[in-house]
């Protein structure tokens, strides 16, 4: 029975109904594939909720996986040691609930290889977890690489009926890069473990036992940026951005809603978990710099955003527009700032997987991404418009819905915090950000949906009940963690 | 100067230098085994010299020196008969057509 | 029946926002929420909201305070409390968004009958009297913030209520854009205040700091003396009430607010959301008078608000944009009258122009129709009394005269001058254009704008009874006004007068569309192309990665095999000359056989004999 109340059984369930998936016993048949799928999403989403239900974050859920008796590698001192604290609860909540929505939104964007892609999205999700829930360096990075390899098939295969060259190139960029970020970060992790073992004379690799003090300052300073690398090409922190927007918009929908919803917030955990909570003295230090790469982050690509043409290039760079507020309420270092960026976190991935839906109805019904050729069609999707302009106000940041508040929380965290000067004007300087999102959101809503009628689009058809439910439910989630914010600041505790 | 032990040494190392330079130079294969007799001549003498001055009464060089002049002619017996049949095959006396030896 | 009312008035506040849920939602559940249910549901609410401030205005002295917040936000020791806070001024400007949104939503039970998704209109309608409702009653700034932001959200959806039109769909951008210039100035303005709180706080902690909370904001800043940081916020607040009031440089976007439809107009354009400013400003004096500085800034605007508006409005021809610059030319005097720190005069001036504003655009005429006579009529007396020689524009403008010194009188003068011209040019424009027509009157739509200003007449009264004035030099120059508007009719001028400068606004609109709008595209677009084009640019990489491989080539093919070949080589070199030395010439072995043994036997008889010699060296 304690099996089931476990970290594992989280982690291991979509990994196994996975490689049930892409064995050869299963069936061919799309519509149970799809069916199977998606029930073990609900599940895992039932089953995050029962977590929720008996979580509390004074007691934080903890799990050792033993092998035979003892631990992985007990030479080096790694455990295989899961834990869900506040904000891993947030975080898993977040992963099953977009994993759902992506697989319900699979069902009209995806038209060929189906067992392939739904087996490489129950891994990814399985891999996802592992990130969320790791407590220990190893197996943190063991999840991490295991990512890229469903991600890479994700973003390049041949999913859609046309040919897609297009796609291929940027996954491989993406894995490149991607790759190299993780080269490095495991050069950080070896050099902590070394260290920690050359002070303490113990070995041990999980996040609650490295302590930090008697590592000489420069070594500190290498870890921290070799973290920083390795995490900045997640989270893309400019200029290690480049292959955001390749391998968003040449991804199918799900996917890019799984990317931009889930795993940039990887990068943005990780950075938590390792700069954040562990590196604790070095990064009270480089907060002022990272922070004005935050501000690079939000103004900077509102900017390019402005000027694109391709709808989904537009949301790829809000994403980065945004994970930029959720670096600048990190570097504030204080709890305002920490609960502010992880609210911002699972607010921007409803939001992000919302605005990716949305491009993804518009390309299937008008087969063009140019929102120059767009226009008048929401006299055709009244619905679609209805939804469209609550997810870009959401996006925007109105009150009553979720961003709103932790971007105002990110502000006054940086204006509120011990660190210096800079971060106080890293925080005025950020909020020009109201209106230069507004600007580009609002262009892409105008001449993207309103406007006159056009008879190249006269015979497109209102959403179905399959993209209502996504829509609305992101839409549900936004408005009430927009009005009754206690619930998930409760949470991250 | 009253002939010694190294007045004999050096004649028989004379006649052993002209026997080798020649048995190297010479083409002609009658002119080489005469050569060789001539180093044959010279490490006769150098026995017969130092089985007189530094020997006993019953000296082994000079055994050796019988030895050595027998050998000699059994082996110049031997390479006429081949060296015949060589000439008869080749028809030239140069020794560097002998090369199928 | 004051109990019942406070007991509920959290029911009453919060009876329009269900009424807009169950509007949007309701009709997909059920079919019985149709037209006649939701007239008569909005109608209810805002007769309650009315009956509610007003009664309330009656209870309530001029310092009682009704306070009640829950906790919003809450990390730690950071709490935001939403809450309401009810006091006299907060009760005025609520009686009369409801007494307006009352009488706007009878008009456009009528006016929009033809439209489809008329649901949509009432449910917002709805929205917007909540929200605003909410902002008059914040007990802080941050949910004055909230509450400015989502009208402004409301707005933007009402103006763009016919997206399939290209042109209102781009005006109701412009204006939200316009408007969150305006929110940012007001954020950072609360942020600033809460910074300085929290720095100035007796302990350095944020434990029962009320963050944002007016009272405590202006306690501590009186007692810490004022510097420069200071100065900014109070600027950043009044730029953020001159956004929403449309002041000075940005009064721009109430002229593309008229994209909207009438009831639209009437209601939030004319009366409601233009006074969050004002509402704003008034809230934020016990700030404000520590610098008279910041006192006399707003005076200016104000008037320089007040005379650039009117006269740009002299000279449109539209009525509807001719009213929007006449709202913010009389909410330029508004903003004065707070300047000099005339506050009851300011919200005379606000209520009176409330009023007589949405009268006047309730009777407007649609684009091809004729005017109705009953409506004419009705206009022409808001006209005047606009002008300030009827009724409580009178009052209004007398009791403010009353409180200035000559200079303020000569101004006031000439601005009453102006205001009569371009009010009546309008009406006789508007005569012109449409002609007049005596039948097909709208009952309902002529008994609201009739009770309006039949409100009118009572506030005059009311006005009468209760203040004393006199009557002055501004109400002889707004006769000389009209007689001048007559003049110009009779000679047939009326329609030629123009000139560009008055009519676009002083060049404010197109300083904003060419200019600054070219800069964000042009700098947008440089920005763009630095990404793909230098960050993006894999070229370096391709080209520094191919060096490296031909690095890695060469020292794979040269050095490393060619270590090998060359070994190979040189042993076939070898082999070569030993094949060469096997050519079957026998003297050639003799001698290397003889020299051999020769090099051996010397180096074995050298060792021997050393050796020996050692030994017996040794020995």
């Amino acid at each position: 029975m304690d099996v089931l109340v476990s970290i594992p059984f989280l982690i291991f369930l979509p990994m196994l109904a996975s490689f049930l998936v892409m064995s050869p016993l299963f069936t061919n048949n799309e519509i149970l594939i799809r069916r199977f799928t998606k029930s073990v999403c609900g599940f895992q989403l039932l089953y995050t909720i029962f977590l929720l239900a008996m979580f509390s974050p004074s007691n934080p859920f903890t799990d050792k996986i033993s092998f035979w008796g003892t631990d992985w590698i007990q030479a080096l001192g790694v455990q295989f040691v899961f834990k869900i604290d506040g904000v891993g609860m947030v975080l898993v909540l977040l992963t099953s609930f977009i994993f759902f929505i992506a697989s319900i939104a699979s069902k009209m964007n995806i038209r060929r290889n189906h067992k392939f892609y739904y087996s490489m999205l129950l891994l990814l999700m399985s891999a996802v977890y592992g990130i969320f829930t790791a407590s220990d360096m190893f197996v943190f990075f063991m999840f991490w690489e295991l990512e890229l390899i469903p991600a890479y098939f994700l973003i390049g295969g041949d999913f859609s009926l046309e040919e897609n060259t297009e796609s291929k190139k940027s996954a491989v960029k993406f894995v490149l890069f991607t790759f190299l970020g993780s080269m490095i970060l495991l050069l950080g992790i070896l050099l902590l473990h070394y260290y920690n073992y050359a002070t303490t004379q113990t070995f041990t690799a999980l996040f609650d036992d490295i302590l930090i003090n008697g590592i000489p300052l420069s070594i500190k300073l290498l870890i921290s940026i070799c973290f920083l690398i390795g995490f900045g090409v997640k989270l893309p922190i400019i200029p290690l951005h480049t292959w955001l927007p390749d391998a968003h918009t040449n991804a199918p929908v799900p996917v890019s809603m799984i990317l931009a919803g889930v795993m940039l917030k990887t990068g943005a955990y990780g950075i938590l978990r390792f700069n954040y909570q562990i590196m604790q003295d070095v990064f009270q230090f480089i907060a002022p710099i990272l922070a004005i790469f935050a501000l690079i982050n939000i103004i900077y690509t509102a900017f390019v955003a402005y000027s694109q043409t391709d709808i989904k290039r537009i949301v790829a760079y809000s994403s980065i527009s945004n994970m930029g507020l959720i670096l600048l309420g990190l570097c504030a270092y204080n709890k305002i700032g920490f609960n502010a960026s992880v609210f911002h976190m699972f607010a921007h991935g409803l939001v992000t997987a919302g605005l990716f839906m949305i491009c993804g109805i518009v390309y299937m019904r008008c087969k063009t991404r140019d929102i120059n050729s767009l226009g008048g069609i929401a006299v055709k999707m009244p619905r679609l418009l209805g939804f469209a302009t609550l997810i870009v106000l959401a996006s925007v940041g109105i009150p009553a819905f979720a961003p709103f508040i932790s971007e105002i929380l990110t502000i006054i965290s940086a204006m509120f915090s011990d660190l210096g000067i800079v971060l106080k004007i890293v925080s005025i300087l950020s909020l020009p950000l109201l209106i230069i999102s507004s600007c580009y959101m609002l262009k892409f809503l105008h001449k993207g949906f309103m406007g006159n009628e056009q008879e190249k689009f006269a015979k497109i058809n209102d959403i179905t009940v399959h993209e209502f439910v996504v829509l609305g439910s992101i839409t549900a989630g936004l408005l009430i963690f927009g009005i009754l914010p206690n619930v998930l600041i409760g949470i991250i505790g | 100067m009253e002939t010694g032990l190294y007045h004999y040494l050096f004649i028989a190392l004379i006649l052993f230098i002209i026997g080798l330079i020649g048995s190297i130079m010479c083409k002609n294969i009658i002119k080489v085994l005469i050569c060789i007799e001539f180093i044959l001549t010279g490490v006769n003498i150098n026995f017969a010299v130092f089985a007189k001055y530094c020997g006993g009464v019953m000296s082994e060089g000079f055994v050796m020196i019988l030895f050595y002049t027998a050998i000699g002619a059994v082996e110049l017996a031997v390479a006429l008969y081949i060296f015949y049949f060589m000439f008869a095959k080749k028809d030239s006396d140069n020794i560097c057509k002998y090369g199928d030896l | 029946m004051g109990e019942l009312i406070s007991n509920n008035i959290y029911l009453i506040l919060l009876l329009p926002l269900w009424i807009f849920l169950i509007i949007m939602l309701g009709r997909f559940v059920s079919v019985y929420v149709n037209k006649s249910v939701i007239w008569g549901l909005s109608l209810f609410s805002a007769m309650l909201g009315c009956i509610a401030s007003l009664g309330l205005y009656k209870i309530f002295t001029p310092d009682m305070v009704f306070e009640n917040t829950i906790p919003f936000i809450k990390i730690n020791d950071f709490i935001i409390n939403f809450g309401i806070h009810i006091d006299r001024l907060s009760l005025i400007f609520t009686s009369v968004l409801f007494i307006i949104s009352f009488f706007v939503l009878l008009f456009s039970t009528t006016y929009m009958k033809n439209e489809k998704k008329q649901y949509r209109f009432y449910a917002l309608i709805n929205l917007f009297n909540f929200v605003t409702a909410t902002f008059f009653f914040s007990p802080n700034l941050f949910q004055a913030y909230v509450c400015w932001e989502l009208v402004g959200l409301v707005s933007y959806l009402l103006i763009g209520f016919e997206y399939s039109k290209s042109e209102k769909s781009l005006a109701s951008k412009k204006v939200f854009i316009i408007n969150r210039i305006g929110d940012t100035a007001f954020l950072a303005g609360i942020i600033m205040c809460s910074y300085l709180m929290y720095e100035y706080a007796p302990s350095k902690s944020l434990a029962g700091l009320e963050l944002f909370d007016i009272n405590t904001i202006s306690t501590l800043v009186s007692v810490y003396s004022p510097h420069t940081l200071y100065l900014i916020i109070c600027g950043l607040f009044i730029v953020a009430a001159m956004v929403k009031s449309a002041q000075f440089p940005f009064y721009s976007w109430l002229q593309d607010a008229m994209e909207a439809k009438l009831p639209v107009s009437a209601l939030l354009h004319s009366s409601t959301l233009v006074a969050l400013g004002v509402y704003l400003v008034i809230r934020i004096m016990p700030f404000l008078t520590l610098t008279p500085s910041i006192l006399k800034f707003i005076a200016i605007i104000g008037v320089l608000t007040a005379f650039v508006c009117s006269l740009s409005a002299s000279v449109q021809n539209h009525p509807k944009k001719a009213l929007a610059y006449s709202t913010s030319a009389q909410f330029g005097l508004i903003f004065f009258a707070l300047g000099i720190l005339n506050i009851k005069v300011a919200l005379i001036l606000f209520v009176t122009h409330a009023l007589i504003k949405s009268m006047l655009f309730l009777t407007l005429p649609d684009e091809k129709e004729k005017w109705n006579i009953l409506k004419f009529i009705l206009f022409a007396i808001g006209a005047l009394s606009l002008a300030g020689l009827l009724f409580s524009g009178l009052c209004a403008k007398e009791i403010l005269a009353f409180s200035l010194s000559l200079k303020g009188i000569f101004v006031l003068s000439a601005l009453s001058f102006i205001t009569s011209f371009y009010i009546l040019r309008i009406l006789i424009v508007i005569m012109k254009t449409n002609g007049i027509e005596k039948i097909n009157s709208k009952k309902i739509e002529t008994f609201s704008a009739f009770s309006l200003l039949f409100i009118n007449i009572l506030l005059y009264i009311y006005l009468r009874k209760t203040n004393s004035y006199h009557i002055s030099i501004p109400y002889f120059s707004a006769i000389l006004g009209m007689l001048f508007v007559l003049i110009l009719n009779i000679r047939n001028w009326i329609l030629k007068i123009s000139c560009p400068l008055f009519y676009n606004g002083f060049y404010i609109d197109k300083f904003y569309m060419t200019i600054i709008l070219w800069l964000y595209n042009k700098f947008a677009e440089s920005l763009a192309k630095f990404d793909t084009k230098i960050l993006g640019n894999y070229k370096p990489i391709i080209y520094v990665s191919k060096i490296g491989v031909n690095l890695i080539d060469f020292v794979e093919t040269k050095i490393m095999n060619g270590v090998v070949s060359e070994i190979t080589k040189s042993i076939k070199k070898l082999s070569e000359i030993d094949l060469k030395a096997q050519n079957g010439n026998i003297q050639r072995y003799n001698l290397y056989a003889f020299l051999i043994i020769t090099i051996i036997i010397t180096i074995l008889s050298i060792a021997y004999l050393t050796i020996i010699i050692n030994i017996k060296g040794v020995g």
